[in-house]
């Protein structure tokens, strides 16, 4: 599917760029650390240790002033009537164990964000499929029949556009509710990763599931879907006066036919540069909603973000640690789409010939 | 005989792209006499526009003049440079490769211009026909007032009167003389009402309207040398009648002469008193348009006049040339002649590069068959000739 | 004589503008480019009709509609005995075996993300075809059929595998006749098949279309622009003009003794490849192709004909009346502004003879006599006046020629020509009255 041409326009642009290269580094580490989080994971996302809680991460350390109650041979020390207390500073220290620290609940940061990734690339991935589903479907059907179906179905399309897509989100959540599908996580239910965790010794006990955030994912794809039908409309409309659909029509090609064989493969291009800058924004998406509880994934960037606001003044890094994977991966992803398109952008194709 | 106004010599432009290096242009040798019209033939990818803009100095990167030289008569430039460059100057010749930069560029216009194949992109489409053609009656003045000063010409074309350029009329930097003279030159090529179509916008002129437009405009600097490149491709017959008879027309009123390139043997037939037939970046043949035409000597020659269906005589099969136009990557040309691979009358001695050799003062071919008979004992299979494994599509099964 | 393989019959062709959804809202009346605007002709089995033209006649509208790549306005079309335009899905897809096409772009009619294989198996998958094979699967024997059909076309089966970009334009214009053949269609439509390739490449298609013909008893329908190619390979020729047939007759009679003063310049404007072409100057036509938006009334090429045919009763010759309708025509479009005719002649505005001799020098090459003289200075001085209107009226009410009131038939003779010149006995329809061709010539 991939012809020679475009493999070396691939690589040509992957060579010549520095941001492409860090780009693909960025998103084949976010997939791995997601994959494979039941091994690589140093603790269970959910272990809680209260008495380790909000440590910070490595190279900081915190002093924290607290009032605490004056103690004097077991009892407290009470004046006019009054419990005595004092004012005492405690340090805590970062640890190894814990390189990016602990959250308000003492829970490991860099085991959540392992595991938070999970649920943003499923988010991201589903619901980027879907709305391309959705949109590329709505797209070529408007480009390639124009007339009625074009107005009617790109009409809708601006309607849909004209809503705030996280207020849509919401109120399609408030009015689905959080549907999930817990599904069982294969390297758990197989043995192979408490085995391997045993023999390298780390804790076992990880979660068995993975929580698929079904609503979310359609609510992402029902509030997306519509880039994808643009662009595929854009595609199909330059597409069907090529030729060689003229010729398909010639040969007695039904239209479904022709949109299967011809237009869609010659329009999946910008389909597949959008597609991914696309997941990067569902990201951010599914993390606006976690932030704001809708949507009911226990472990995830944006709902870790939420956890950390009442700690802001005094540990910044439960909320920036989470908001830090997230631009990562965004920037990774929006560096990926920039490089698919300046290497497959026809309109640069040919550079440098005669 | 007329004097000779360019001579090109072993001219070679290269292109050295991401695929390898391309030979667009090797060795390409002509004449181009006082009030003629000389006449450069090929096909697609036969190199006649590259060479036309190697003359005209116009080669972008990746490309490259790689050799050869361009001598241009001007006495002038011969004067101002006989003492500080003698090698550039031979009698009232000068060499324009070999003179600055600032020099060759001041030569486009009065000495070179240039008319393209698709006036449609040729005119920017915000700015009014007259406009543009003012604009290059402006250039031209304030390069004549004071010669070869490039700032001169960029006189009102700075930050100060860019600002003032925005805030007035966009009109204002051209003045009214060089507008006068817009008008003169888009009535001199024939297009009706001249005072009103030069306010017009390009997309309001046909396209035989806009190929004369650009017509005037190379002819605001009155140049010694038009060249035209596929002037008329883009158009329909009938339009292309009226270009070529406007063509013919100017360049006996201004005595200029004219390097046509075309693919068309009819125009070229029509327009040209000497030709020159290029294929795969070479000449390989070149001489008075009767010595091509009728006793055409290079194989190649004889392939594309059988080629072409005659409007007055249907009769007989057409004789094409087999095989497609070669690749001219520099890896994958054949240390031979470039058309033996295609060539019915491909011999052993055709295995070698071949230089070009003289049949009488005027006509030069690039073949064997000037100074031998083909002999069939001698014949080489023409795929032997280059490796062309792929290239088995033979077109008269 | 047997039945045609093909009949068109007054084929039309509009395409609607501004026809979008606010159009239709605010009651905007579509306005409509007339790309093929009534024309007829057949094709008998086994010859070869060529449709010659120029670019915007209408010539590859004409092809694509007869074989409903478009749908048609008006007319009909009748392959076989059967109206193409009254075919259901089962007829057409019948239909489409029998009649294929061959498109001009040999870089945009092959799909560029399908091999070269599959490109030509295409139609046979399509149609099911084959139904059954005995002794191999059908992949194999559609496999098989497809290097058979490349080889044919003058392609290695290797190169089955390959995909378009790999081939030069010769190369993939093969392919895309191997397609057309698949289906072993009667009939195919080369549009413009050679147009696009190098002139040793358009030899070696052409000898190859000849041979195909030949071997396969194909019917062409050879759309062209091209006359030389047209002479060569067609057994007749349809000359069309501004969606118009204006001349149709067998090759060499049409090219040795042309009618349509239209046929007859496109002859002339050729450029041939002999020496004996050197500084002939052709006599080319005046003026561009009139846009198909707003044709001319009555004869489409009458803005344009050389042998544009005076009133009877006025004594005129050939080329002042070209000269005065040219005037009449730039002045009914507002062409010619009086401004500039005073500047040169009185920048004060009140010499009237002078802006007159001014106007005529400027237009009219020759000397006016007698009648002729009188209404042109009477109209100038309209001018003069800044009533370019009127003075158009004026020309209009003395100089109106029979081309633009009435349209000329094509008749039914083996060599009809649409043109005023050649009426005998042909019947001739009036498309309207005097005043409704003014009214038509004015906007």
């Amino acid at each position: 599917m991939i012809s020679e041409r475009t493999r070396r326009n691939l690589r040509r642009e992957l060579r010549r760029s520095l941001l492409a290269k860090l780009g693909i580094v960025v998103v084949i580490l976010m997939v791995a650390m997601a994959i494979f989080a039941p091994f690589i994971s140093p603790y269970s996302p959910s272990q809680q240790n209260l008495d380790n809680a909000r440590q910070p991460p490595l190279g900081f350390s915190t002093a924290e002033t607290r009032e605490v109650t004056q103690m004097e041979n077991g009892s407290v020390v009470i004046e006019d009537g009054q419990v005595v207390t004092e004012t005492q500073t405690v340090y805590t220290n970062a640890t190894f164990a814990h390189p990016l620290g602990t959250d308000g609940n003492g829970r490991d940061i860099l085991s959540r964000i392992i595991y938070g990734a999970r649920t943003s690339i499923l988010v991201g991935l589903f619901g980027t499929s879907l709305a391309a589903l959705i949109g590329v479907l709505v797209g070529l059907s408007a480009g390639f029949y124009r007339g009625r179906v074009d107005d009617v179905l790109m009409r809708s399309a601006d309607i849909m556009l004209a809503f705030p897509s996280l207020v849509l989100a919401i109120a399609l959540v408030g009015v689905w509710g959080q549907a999930q599908a817990p599904i069982p996580d294969p390297f758990v239910a197989t043995g192979i990763a408490p085995a391997f965790r045993s023999a390298v010794g780390l804790p076992t006990g990880m979660p068995e599931t993975v929580v698929l955030p079904g609503t979310v994912i359609v609510v992402v794809a029902l509030v997306n879907w519509v880039w994808f039908a643009r662009v595929a409309r854009g595609e199909a409309l330059s597409i069907r006066e090529e030729e060689y659909v003229k010729a398909a029509k010639a040969l007695g090609a039904s239209d479904g036919r022709t949109v299967l064989r011809h237009v869609l493969p010659n329009a999946i291009t910008p389909i597949l540069v959008l597609a991914t800058i696309q997941v990067a924004a569902i990201i951010l998406l599914e993390s606006a909603l976690s932030f704001l509880g809708f949507s009911g994934a226990d472990v995830s960037w944006g709902f870790d973000i939420a956890l950390g606001r009442q700690y802001q003044s005094t540990a910044w890094w439960i909320s920036t640690m989470p908001g830090l994977a997230i631009v990562v991966t965004v920037i990774g992803l929006n560096l990926v789409g920039d490089w698919l398109r300046d290497a497959l952008d026809p309109g640069i194709e040919g550079e440098g010939g005669v | 005989m007329a004097d000779t106004i360019l001579s090109v010599r072993d001219l070679s432009t290269r292109f050295f792209t991401e695929e390898g290096q391309v030979n667009a242009v090797e060795n390409v040798s002509f004449d181009v006499e006082d009030g003629e019209i000389f006449g450069i033939v090929g096909e697609s990818g036969s190199g006649k526009s590259v060479t036309a803009l190697s003359v005209i100095d116009l080669i972008e990167s990746p490309g490259r003049v790689t050799q050869g030289e361009i001598w241009y008569r001007n006495a002038d430039l011969a004067e101002e440079f006989r003492g500080s460059k003698p090698e550039a100057v031979d009698g009232d010749l000068v060499d324009i490769r070999r003179l600055p930069k600032g020099v060759r560029r001041s030569l486009r216009g009065p000495s070179f211009s240039m008319v393209f194949q698709d006036p449609m992109s040729s005119f920017n489409p915000s700015i009014t026909v007259g406009e543009q053609i003012a604009e290059a009656v402006e250039v031209q003045r304030r390069a004549r007032s004071n010669p070869r000063s490039t700032r001169s010409r960029t006189q009102g074309y700075g930050l100060g009167s860019l600002l003032v350029d925005s805030l007035l009329p966009s009109k204002s930097y051209v003045d009214d003389e060089s507008m006068d003279r817009a008008v003169e030159l888009l009535d001199q090529v024939g297009i009706p009402d001249p005072e009103d179509r030069a306010d017009e916008y390009p997309h309001q002129f046909s396209g035989g309207m806009l190929q004369r437009a650009m017509i005037a405009q190379a002819l605001a600097g009155e140049p010694d040398i038009l060249i035209a490149d596929e002037p008329t491709t883009a158009l329909d017959v009938t339009i292309q009648a009226q270009i070529l008879n406007l063509l013919r027309d100017l360049q006996e009123q201004e005595g200029m002469s004219i390097l046509m390139i075309t693919h068309d043997l009819g125009v070229i037939a029509r327009m040209c008193d000497r030709v020159g037939v290029m294929y795969a970046g070479e000449v390989v043949e070149r001489g008075p348009l009767a010595d091509i035409f009728e006793n055409p000597v290079h194989p190649y020659t004889q392939g594309l006049l059988g080629s072409i269906p005659d409007v007055d005589d249907p009769s007989g099969r057409l004789e094409p040339i087999s095989g497609n136009v070669p690749s001219l990557l520099d890896s994958e040309m054949p240390d031979a002649c470039y058309f033996a691979d295609r060539c019915p009358k491909a011999m052993t001695d055709c295995l070698t590069r071949i230089p070009e050799y003289e049949l009488d003062g005027r006509h030069s071919v690039r073949c064997v068959l000037a100074e031998q008979e083909y002999d069939p004992a001698d014949a080489v299979d023409s795929a032997d000739a280059t490796d062309a494994a792929d290239q088995e599509v033979s077109a008269d099964d | 004589m047997t039945e045609p393989l093909l009949a068109v019959r007054d084929l039309q062709k509009y395409y609607s503008e501004q026809d979008s959804f606010v159009d239709s809202l605010l009651g905007r009346d579509p306005t409509s480019v007339k790309a093929v605007d009534g024309i007829s002709f057949e094709v008998e089995r086994g010859e070869t009709l060529g449709l010659v033209g120029e670019s915007g006649c209408g010539k590859s509208t004409t092809g694509e509609t007869l074989l409903r790549l478009r749908e048609a306005t008006g007319g009909a079309v009748t392959f076989d005995g059967t109206n193409v335009f009254e075919m259901d899905d089962d007829e057409l897809k019948a239909f489409r075996r029998d009649a294929q096409i061959v498109f001009q772009d040999p870089f945009s009619s092959l799909d560029p993300r399908m091999t070269v294989g599959d490109i030509v198996a295409e139609p046979l998958k399509i149609h099911g075809i084959p139904e059954s094979a005995d002794g191999e699967s059908k992949r194999e024997w559609r496999r098989d059929k497809v290097a058979d059909l490349l080889e044919r076309v003058g392609l290695s089966a290797n190169h089955l595998d390959r995909y378009p970009h790999e081939f030069s334009g010769g190369q993939r214009q093969r392919v895309g006749i191997a397609r057309a053949l698949a289906l072993e269609p009667e009939f195919i439509v080369l549009d413009e098949p050679v147009s696009a390739l190098d002139v040793s490449v358009q030899a070696q298609v052409l000898n190859l279309l000849d041979d195909l013909q030949e071997e396969f008893g194909l019917t062409y329908l050879f759309i062209a622009h091209d006359l030389s190619v047209v002479r060569h390979i067609c057994d007749r020729v349809a000359v069309m003009y501004l969606g118009n047939v204006v001349e149709l007759g067998p090759t060499d009679e049409l090219f040795e003794s042309p009618k349509h003063p239209y046929t007859k310049a496109l002859l002339e404007s050729v450029p041939r490849p002999s020496t004996a072409e050197h500084g002939r100057r052709v006599e080319a036509l005046s003026g561009d192709v009139p846009s198909p938006r707003n044709p001319p009334s009555g004869c489409r090429f009458r803005t344009r004909c050389p042998q544009v045919i005076p009133p009877d009763d006025l004594d005129i010759e050939q080329e002042t009346y070209r000269a005065v309708m040219d005037l009449r025509d730039a002045l009914a479009v507002g062409d010619v502004n009086p401004d500039h005719i005073w500047d040169a002649a009185d920048p004060d505005r009140a010499d009237t003879e002078a802006f007159i001799e001014e106007a005529r020098a400027r237009h009219i090459d020759g000397e006016l006599r007698g009648e002729v003289a009188g209404v042109v200075d009477t109209a100038l001085g309209h001018l003069a006046e800044g009533e370019p209107d009127r003075a158009a009226e004026t020309l209009r009410e003395r100089f109106e020629s029979p081309c633009e009131t009435q349209r000329p038939a094509v008749g039914d003779a083996s060599h009809p020509a649409a043109c005023h010149l050649y009426e005998g006995s042909d019947e001739v329809t009036v498309i309207g009255t005097t005043a409704g061709a003014a009214a038509e010539a004015d906007d």
